[in-house]
């Protein structure tokens, strides 16, 4: 029944249980930024910039296969443990884990263990061999990297100040400075039109604003829009997403408010979405988003929700 | 005929002097609806004579869902007016949008709990008001979704009263996260066909709003280089619904953990650049012709120090003896990242429907063996039992022999079986020096093979309490409650669906039978370490996370207590309805 395009089980959002420490968690899910709708599969935990917190990467059956989720705990106490004999029972404090290749569902964890210590200076750290034997080792200062093998245990230094990047703009597939695609677009009269944004700009800047007839925020902004349109080194075009049974009621609104400025829609089914597709993912464009698009048609900057441009 | 729902005398006078006078139609006014309810006593009662009909009410149920399905897109898009139309003109329900806030405790990381309490009775213009006044400052609702959970009609079928749960996720103005989650009874009125439904009431059980100034996680897929839109499942090129393994290991030495990703046309090698970015190289690296993988696992298996790969596959014997699919492939690693497809020379010839693999050494000689969970294929022979199935793949230990070449022992050390298995886990849980493996089975129960110290199994599961009956999906071992032994979390599908449904067969099922196809959609597992056994442990907190697949553990927030993430969902289709 899935093939046919029904959900089963669809839309689920990833969880995040934290834990207390007693066998109880709470269930952190909607708040914790990694709880994406994908149909979700394999997992993997590993800190992938090395700055002492675990970043998450998921991979999903269908659309946007792969996710990475950078960790924002920042400043917290930490000893990462790495280890690579498989079966290696690692414990720091109250917590033991274990140096695991191949666990959860077709899922296989990097050789590394990180551990909270809270405010600790310094952490204890044991491990119990597989086949039997154990050993403790001397407390390192936290935020420290230790190798350990059956052989000793060796601090390793940070391997370089850096981190994952920050997240591109929601719903926004190109970065800022790069040029701004041509669209294809529909007029309120249900006509296609071209918007090249080097042509349109000639010298000014281009204010490109998503908006909808349903979003209060937008309808705020939509007087605000027209003074800036007014000036003369800049130039609104308003985008409502609409859906299109709707567009009416977001024409009248912007008669209502009496607006000198372009409007347009996405386009539609058939049309050409080579240019749109590649600037804009409509599904996760927060609105209203305004992209200010500099003279030379190149994206300058992304405003969103009702701040000032 | 005394309309049930409503318990506050003065309403109900009102309630049966309209519908004596046949003035409920929705170009009423809400006439006589006295202008004060207090919020403590507005109840919506059940239907005194009800439908028993299993298939009438749970289709009038399911056309519900689908009815309200709708509405949960108008909040989606913050079409508030839109939303009204699914409002009664004499609506009449609690504030929820309007509720005071009443702090509970605070959560990790700035995050704060509040209970939601209504404290007034409003009309659908009060209602929608207090929705427009709540919603309308978010940037954005990344969520709207109501789930019919139980439902009960009348006989005469002209209203019903819904259990539901409403969740609704946003990004707030100052790009915190908020979360409103409510259970409700709503009262629907129905018309002949289901355009003609309205809510006419609506009465809170309990709501709470979860708030965070900043998410824990933030999604950098595109920007650091790993994002990759895939085609539609179903399509060529996608149409096997449970593989999608990943595999991460510093495959380079340089420091920085890489990821392998096999999926059906190609594989991907994600390296790590050091810069918080990543390079796709499965093609410089020799992986590029390793296409429709399942599993992998990255392990040193000849011990020259560096990470070498093996990939499942789907793969099978014809009943002529003819190899067909892919085999199990091992990939050796040249020490600088490099792959060498080296299957044949250690030996192996595994054509099996294999989704997940486990390295570990078995029988403690130093060489890391291979277990590959078989699983079967769905395509040429459906499972035999839902509960207890005996006729998935076989599973496979691989004896490593000194790095040279792998061997079938699978038999010799006992663990024979033809359960569907999705996954396992492998640590000396009962800390005799030994390695000892947990496999988690789908249609049938999981079984937890105890080494004897000699490299040989024994299933003790349904004697150390871990036998978990059900669709298990995946298996991880840590010590979440601290008193050094080794606890075990299983995943597990959740059906709000299926327990709708079960909470009507109730009263007319054997309690063997449900509790069985009860166990099958239960959910998650956390087993504590206890007595030479393990305790399931009673409401974890951490049982659902819908149709979870596989889970992992971490402390996450680095407070010191350990963690689990899992990641969810069958299959996600364009139309909204969950079958």
């Amino acid at each position: 029944m899935y093939r046919r395009g029904l959900s089963f089980n669809g839309d689920e959002r990833s969880h995040l249980f934290v834990g207390g420490g007693d066998g109880s968690f709470l269930d952190v899910s909607p708040t914790c930024g990694a709880d994406s709708p994908l149909d979700g599969r394999a997992v993997l935990a590993a800190d992938f910039d090395d700055d002492g917190d675990q970043d998450l990467f998921v991979h999903n059956l269908q659309r946007e296969r792969h996710e990475l989720f950078r960790n924002e705990t920042d400043g917290r106490g930490y000893v990462k443990v790495l280890v690579s004999e498989v079966g290696a029972e690692v414990t720091v404090g109250a917590s033991t884990q274990v140096v695991a290749r191949g666990s959860g569902f077709a899922s296989c964890q990097a050789g590394e263990l990180v551990f909270g210590i809270g405010d600790a200076p310094r952490a204890s750290i044991s491990v119990r061999w597989p086949g039997g034997g154990e050993a403790e080792f001397a407390p390192i200062p936290a935020a420290s990297r230790v190798r350990i093998t059956r052989s000793g245990a060796t601090v390793v230094p940070r391997r370089a100040d850096v981190s994952l990047p920050d997240p591109l703009p929601p719903g926004i597939k190109i970065a800022v400075g790069e040029l701004v695609p041509t669209l294809m677009l529909r007029d309120a009269a249900g006509g296609t039109f071209e918007l090249d944004p080097r042509t349109l700009a000639a010298g000014r800047r281009v204010h490109l604003t998503f908006w909808a007839s349903y979003c209060a925020p937008c309808i705020t902004k939509l007087p605000q829009l027209d003074a800036i349109h007014a000036a003369a080194d800049h130039h609104v075009v308003a985008i409502s997403v609409d859906s299109p049974e709707d567009r009416e009621r977001a024409v009248d609104r912007l008669l209502t408010a009496g607006i000198g400025y372009t409007t347009a829609f996405p386009p539609a089914a058939g049309d050409e979405v080579e240019g749109f597709d590649a600037l804009i993912d409509l599904s996760r464009l927060p609105i209203p988003t305004t992209l200010v698009i500099d003279p030379d048609g190149r994206l300058e900057s992304v405003v969103r929700g009702t701040a000032g441009l | 005929m005394l309309d049930p729902r409503l318990t506050v005398p003065v309403v109900c006078l009102v309630v049966v002097l309209c519908a004596a006078c046949g003035s409920r139609g929705s170009e009423a006014e809400p006439q006589g609806v006295p202008a004060h309810v207090e919020a403590s006593e507005y109840r919506i009662e059940l239907p005194q004579l009800r439908l028993r009909r299993f298939a009438v009410v749970e289709d009038l149920a399911a056309r519900s869902a689908d009815w309200l399905g709708g509405l949960s897109k108008r909040l989606l898009l913050r079409d508030f007016d839109g939303a009204g139309e699914w409002l009664a003109s004499d609506f009449k329900g609690h504030d929820l949008f309007g509720a005071r806030r009443r702090a509970v405790r605070a959560r990790p990381l700035g995050a704060r709990i509040a209970r939601l309490e209504a404290e007034s009775v409003v009309d659908a213009r009060g209602f929608l008001a207090a929705l427009r006044t709540r919603l309308g400052p978010w940037r954005r609702v990344r969520a709207a979704h109501i789930g019919v959970r139980e439902a009960e009609f009348a006989r005469d079928r002209a209203w019903g009263r819904l259990l539901v749960k409403l969740d609704l996720l946003g990004v707030t103005a100052d790009g915190g996260r908020e979360a409103i989650r409510a259970a409700l009874h709503v009262s629907v009125r129905m018309g002949a066909g289901s355009e003609s439904w309205t809510i006419d009431g609506l009465e809170v059980l309990s709501a709470t709003s979860e708030a965070s100034p900043a998410p824990l996680f933030v999604d950098v897929s595109r920007a650091s280089g790993v994002a990759f839109e895939g085609v539609r499942y179903g399509t060529p090129g996608n149409d096997a619904e449970g593989w999608n393994g990943a595999a991460a290991a510093d495959i380079d030495g340089d420091g920085w953990i890489d990821v392998f990703v096999p999926s059906a046309t190609r594989s991907f090698l994600y390296r790590n650049a050091g810069d918080g970015t990543f390079r796709e190289e499965a093609d410089e690296r020799g992986l590029a012709a390793d296409v429709a993988g399942t599993g992998a696992v990255f392990v040193d298996y000849d011990r020259d120090g560096d990470e070498d790969l093996f990939v499942a596959h789907v793969g099978w014997i014809e009943t002529q003896g003819t190899r067909a699919g892919d085999r199990l492939r091992l990939y050796a690693n040249d020490g600088r990242g490099h792959f060498d497809d080296v299957t044949a020379a250690v030996g192996l010839d595994v054509f099996a429907p294999i989704w997940s693999l486990t390295a570990f050494d078995h029988d403690g000689d130093g060489w890391v063996d291979l277990f590959a969970c078989g699983y079967g294929r769905m395509q040429v022979e459906r499972n035999d039992s839902w509960i207890e199935a005996t006729n998935g793949a076989r599973n496979w230990l691989l004896r490593n022999a000194d790095g040279k070449s792998f061997t079938d022992v699978t038999v010799a050390v006992g663990l024979e079986g033809a359960r569907w298995s999705h996954a396992a886990a492998a640590a000396d849980f009962d800390r005799d020096g030994d390695q000892d493996l947990y496999v988690a089975n789908n249609f049938g129960s999981n079984r937890l093979w105890r080494n004897d110290g000699s490299g040989h199994f024994e299933d003790v599961a349904a004697e150390l309490g871990v036998a978990e009956r059900g669709n298990s999906m995946a298996a991880v071992w840590a010590d979440w409650n601290g008193d050094g032994r080794l606890d075990l979390f299983t995943t597990g599908p959740t059906s709000h669906t299926g327990e709708r449904v079960l909470a009507r067969l109730a009263h007319s099922r054997s309690a063997k039978i449900l509790q069985d196809v009860t166990r099958m959609a239960s959910g998650n597992a956390l087993f504590l370490s206890e007595d030479g056994g393990f305790r399931r442990m009673r409401a974890s907190g951490a049982e659902d996370a819908g149709w979870a697949w596989s889970a992992v553990v971490g402390d996450f927030d680095l407070d010191g207590a350990l963690d689990l993430f899992c990641a969810n969902g069958f299959v996600t289709g364009d139309l909204p309805r969950d079958t």
